[in-house]
């Protein structure tokens, strides 16, 4: 615990050391969610560097292909490309069935017109995650998706703190009818199944807003149900830590309100709000997945994980092509890796946990 | 007991009307109505029309539509659904039963598993299978049911084990009682599997802590100073503590639970509440939102009293008063 | 008298992540029945770890590494635990510091002492609160027909600590082991339980260990004493000889610590310089010899040897 308390000078001088101590201090489960939430941002920061081609572009001779392999070439045809793919052609329009042609190979060009890999033209793809009803490729819609449903947590989650911060210390600080008007407030916000109230509220949002709009009222909305939750908290822990007896002995000796706050209540409750915020992310990402899913967020062209989701919902789909599935892993692996490093944090953070 | 119900009872009054209002300005703010997609459809009339939205009282002020909806609430009547052209009341009723249903299978399924295996765990600390459990409850904690709940569907129509979505089968009007109730348990199966997961992931990490807590308590240490064997500690001792977080925990998380059962009902198909406020919700049924979401509000409620009802019960520092001045 | 608790040379370790921790090394003491014994020592000098051991209730981390604890002529730490259960609460009995947080919550306290009657005498249900009500009228507790009904959060600590003490006492055993009963209490409430220790000791002829950081009330109840610093004994004697003929340096720091003890006005309180080294890595020879006043070169070279420098009373230091 000594050497947890003596770490922050050291970390000013050494970033570098202190992020490489963090590493080592994680179990591999920590280890590979920090990985994946580092890909997944990613994907969202360099969408068309990650993404093979253009999200919308539907290639009408190839609806509903289901994912392509992979081969790795012999080492005398790596001049045209280290892996290839063998190309699909739909061999039963109605029922919308395809083949592999073994004869032909379609090569995989890495870091070439500036994507990560694609093919030579959208014509002739490759699929890595299938196609979608219109023909456009699941991969490039999902590393585009990830824009909406990767930040729809940090934003939201940046919001409802700031309300809920300054709203819960407001409400501390001013007390009185105020405090208890708002906190009369928040708990009829807290006794709503906020479920249900999420698909009212989702009812506002017009049809035909673009996507930056639509996104940031869905964030809007999901923060004006979350806030009162960390209202209140916050407000119970920054009077909790006001009465605490090192607090206290800081007053006597004459410590200012500023100082006391600022080296007392704010520390103290910073490890605390870290935690609940990186476990509150999966929420918002939640959230936004089930809005969307139901038709009720992020709206076609555009695409979230949620919103990709929905093709599943019709039963025909899911039989015969069940990589429409996908998305929802990418929503699992955000989801857990939040929960495992939020987890993390905590054990870190607090040290009452750490024996 | 009964002056705390009465009181519990007279404090939920100014939180329904808090949400009414809120759900009515909601309501109020969404752009365009049910009677612009009838506006756009040529085969009606807009004499029709007009004539429809007078006797919903669409054309009068925000006000005095809500204090109409409201002496109506006080009667039970919900209001009139537009798109279903039936009372409100009478479509809430039987959803509102299924959500129910749905929600307490659920929540019994995920007890019935969380709280053994929680305990095992707790005992066998450190041990491998402590191990894989808690990861897959960090797995199951972190799966969404949607998701989960459209894996299942794909489960069923690969091995037809059970049917697809859906709250019965269509012939189930011709069957006998018996075969009904057959019929509704089967369609039941998959969605409470979905919905009890989530739950069961966290009651059983909230068991195996509180278990692991406990254990090391000083009052533990007495009964074991009494020379009672680890047995008797562990599953009278420890256990009776343990469940007084975890009545407040299941308290706690009745909304989440109400919120997931709306998520599986609109993926699975079955007919609950959260499907008709989908339903609602798209077609801007306004009074069948509204009375949906009081619906759910009234359900939360109840369930919450339920859960202070059972936190009393197990816990003899609670007792009514302390409940009642909360 | 013949001893009805000896514990020899007992050796007992927690294992941590720093590594293994001493806690108990090499003590050992005799009880006589109807003898009142206090194990007396600053926190952290293994006063508890002692006693847990004795009753092997230590936690998970913590193990005796050596050593006999010889009960009625049987070594408690080769029994079974089984069949350490059926002498646990039985015959030797223990109360805790903590009578706040040492019952348990969500019982009754009728329920909890008879729970100890019905296992070891295996009565019935009848019996058993018969026994209870006459184990709790026994510590002072009035009307104890209605009070078998309560939770421990209706009780005050001094309530509560009689409590526990019937508890102990309800099985008849022939030792009671008392870990700082009334550091958590009242000053005036402290006097209260432990007069009544002392009553229900001479009364039943029990023999006790009184663990305490306090010689004041050593030296009013206690018929032994034994010194314990940084999990080694220090002194060990009568506490008339103890308090008349201090020896060990050590000893003598704590009684000038303490204001007035033998009666005599003090002009100025005396404290040891300097703090309880540290258990992970103790420092060699005499544990006491960086603080101590009259320590020679020789005393970090060796442990001193506990010797009976006066008959019955045992010191551990070259010094003397």
């Amino acid at each position: 615990m000594n050497a947890t308390l003596a770490t922050p000078a050291i970390e000013m001088a050494r970033p570098l050391s202190a992020w490489r101590r963090e590493w080592r201090h994680a179990s591999w489960t920590v280890r590979l969610a920090a990985l994946c939430l580092t890909v997944f941002y990613l994907f969202a920061l360099a969408s068309p560097f990650f993404a093979p081609y253009d999200p919308t572009f539907q290639n009408r001779l190839m609806p509903d292909c289901p994912p392509m392999r992979v081969h790795v070439a012999a080492p005398p045809d790596w001049d045209k490309g280290l892996f290839y793919t063998h190309p699909m052609k739909m061999v039963d329009p109605t029922e919308r069935r395809y083949a592999s042609d073994p004869s032909r190979r379609l090569y995989i060009h890495l870091l070439s017109h500036g994507h990560l890999f694609t093919t030579d033209s959208p014509i002739e793809p490759f699929y890595l995650m299938g196609s979608d009803a219109l023909g456009r490729d699941l991969y490039s819609r999902i590393v585009y998706g990830a824009r909406v449903s990767m930040f729809v947590g940090l934003v939201g989650v940046v919001i409802s703190f700031s309300l809920g911060i300054t709203i819960g210390a407001l409400s501390g600080y001013v007390g009185g009818v105020v405090d208890n008007l708002i906190m009369r407030w928040s708990e009829i916000e807290m006794s709503l199944p906020s479920f249900y109230f999420l698909l009212a509220l989702a009812a506002i949002i017009p049809a035909g807003l673009s996507t930056v709009v639509t996104f940031f009222l869905i964030v809007a909305i999901m923060s004006f149900i979350s806030w009162a939750g960390f209202a209140r908290i916050i407000r119970g822990m920054a009077s909790t830590v006001r009465g605490l007896p090192y607090v206290e002995a800081a007053r006597a000796l004459g410590a200012s309100r500023s100082r006391i706050i600022r080296r007392h209540v704010i520390p103290s409750v910073l490890g605390y709000a870290i935690v609940a915020a990186t476990l509150s992310i999966p929420g918002f990402i939640l959230g936004e997945s089930a809005l969307s899913l139901l038709g009720l967020g992020i709206q076609e062209p555009a695409s979230s994980w949620g919103n990709l989701l929905a093709a599943a919902e019709d039963v025909q789909n899911l039989r015969h092509y069940p990589w429409i599935l996908i998305p929802g892993i990418f929503i699992f692996l955000a989801v857990m890796s939040f929960n495992f490093l939020g987890d993390h944090l905590r054990d870190r953070l607090d040290p009452s946990n750490a024996g | 007991m009964g002056r705390f119900l009465l009181r519990r009872l007279i404090n939920m009054i100014p939180l329904l009307i808090g949400i009414t209002i809120l759900s009515f300005l909601v309501m109020s703010l969404v752009p365009g109505d049910f009677f612009s997609s009838l506006k756009m459809n040529p085969q009606i009339s807009p004499l029709v029309i007009k004539q429809m939205e007078r006797e919903f009282g669409l054309d009068q002020p925000l006000m005095v539509r809500y204090f109409k909806w409201l002496w109506s609430v006080l009667h039970l009547d919900l209001g009139y659904s537009l798109a279903y052209h039936v009372s409100v009341t009478s479509l809430i009723g039987s959803r509102a039963l299924n959500t129910v249903i749905l929600s307490a299978s659920a929540m019994l399924f995920s007890w019935v598993l969380a709280i053994p295996i929680g305990i095992a765990v707790a005992v066998n600390q450190n041990s491998i299978w402590d191990r894989i459990l808690s990861f897959l409850a960090f797995f199951g904690m972190s799966l969404p049911n949607f998701f989960l709940a459209f894996l299942m569907m794909y489960f069923a129509l690969k091995t037809g084990w059970f049917p697809i979505g859906g709250t019965y089968s269509v012939d189930y009007a011709t069957l006998d009682f018996w075969s009904k109730i057959a019929d509704r348990i089967n369609h039941l199966i998959l969605p409470v599997f979905v919905l009890g997961v989530a739950g069961m992931a966290g009651l059983m990490r909230l068991m195996r802590s509180q278990i692991l807590e406990i254990k090391n308590s000083e009052f533990v240490r007495t009964a074991r100073a009494k020379g009672l064997s680890e047995r008797v500690v562990i599953y009278k001792h420890v256990l009776r503590n343990a469940l007084n977080p975890f009545v407040t925990m299941a308290g706690y998380s009745l909304g989440d639970l109400l919120g997931g059962a709306a998520l599986v009902e609109a993926v699975m198909n079955l007919q609950g509440l959260g499907l008709l406020l989908l339903d609602a919700v798209r077609s801007l049924d306004i009074y069948l939102v509204m009375g949906s979401v009081l619906m759910g509000t009234v359900l939360l409620l109840i369930g919450n009293l339920l859960a202070d009802l059972a936190l009393v019960a197990v816990d003899p520092r609670v007792d009514f008063s302390s409940m009642a001045s909360q | 008298m013949a001893a009805l608790l000896e514990v020899k040379s007992l050796c007992t370790s927690f294992f941590t992540d720093a590594g293994e921790v001493r806690a108990v090394d090499r003590v050992s003491f005799t009880l006589e029945p109807g003898k009142l014994m206090g194990l007396v020592g600053e926190s952290g000098s293994g006063k508890t770890a002692t006693v847990l051991s004795i009753m092997r209730l230590l936690p998970e981390s913590g193990r005796v590494t050596g050593g006999e604890i010889l009960f009625a002529g049987r070594d408690l730490l080769k029994v079974s635990e089984p069949e350490m259960r059926t002498i646990r609460g039985a015959k030797i009995a223990m109360i805790f510091q903590e009578p706040m947080t040492s019952l348990n919550p969500v019982f009754t306290i009728g329920s909890q002492v008879g729970e100890a009657i019905r296992l070891h005498q295996r009565t019935s249900r009848r019996e058993t609160r018969d026994r209870v009500i006459e184990a709790l009228r026994m510590v002072g507790i009035a009307d104890p027909e209605r009070r078998i009904g309560d939770y421990p959060h209706q009780l005050s600590g001094g309530m509560r600590q009689r409590v526990m003490i019937a508890m102990a006492l309800s099985c008849n055993p022939q030792v009671l082991i008392a870990d700082e009963p009334t550091t958590a209490l009242d000053v005036t409430i402290q006097a209260q339980i432990l007069e009544l220790i002392r009553e229900l000791q001479e009364r039943l002829k029990l023999a006790v260990i009184l663990v305490t950081h306090d010689l004041g009330i050593v030296n009013e109840y206690a018929d032994d004493v034994t010194i314990l610093y940084a999990a080694r004994v220090m002194e060990q004697a009568s506490v008339k000889e103890l308090f008349r003929n201090p020896m060990n340096p050590y000893t003598k720091g704590l009684l000038e610590s303490i204001p007035g003890i033998d009666g005599k006005p003090r002009r100025r309180l005396q404290a040891i310089p300097g703090a309880i080294p540290s258990a992970l890595r103790p420092p060699p020879g005499c544990r006491f010899h960086p603080r101590c006043p009259i320590a020679i070169p020789q005393c970090a070279e060796a442990d001193p040897p506990l010797l009976e420098k006066v008959l019955n009373h045992y010191v551990a230091c070259i010094r003397v």
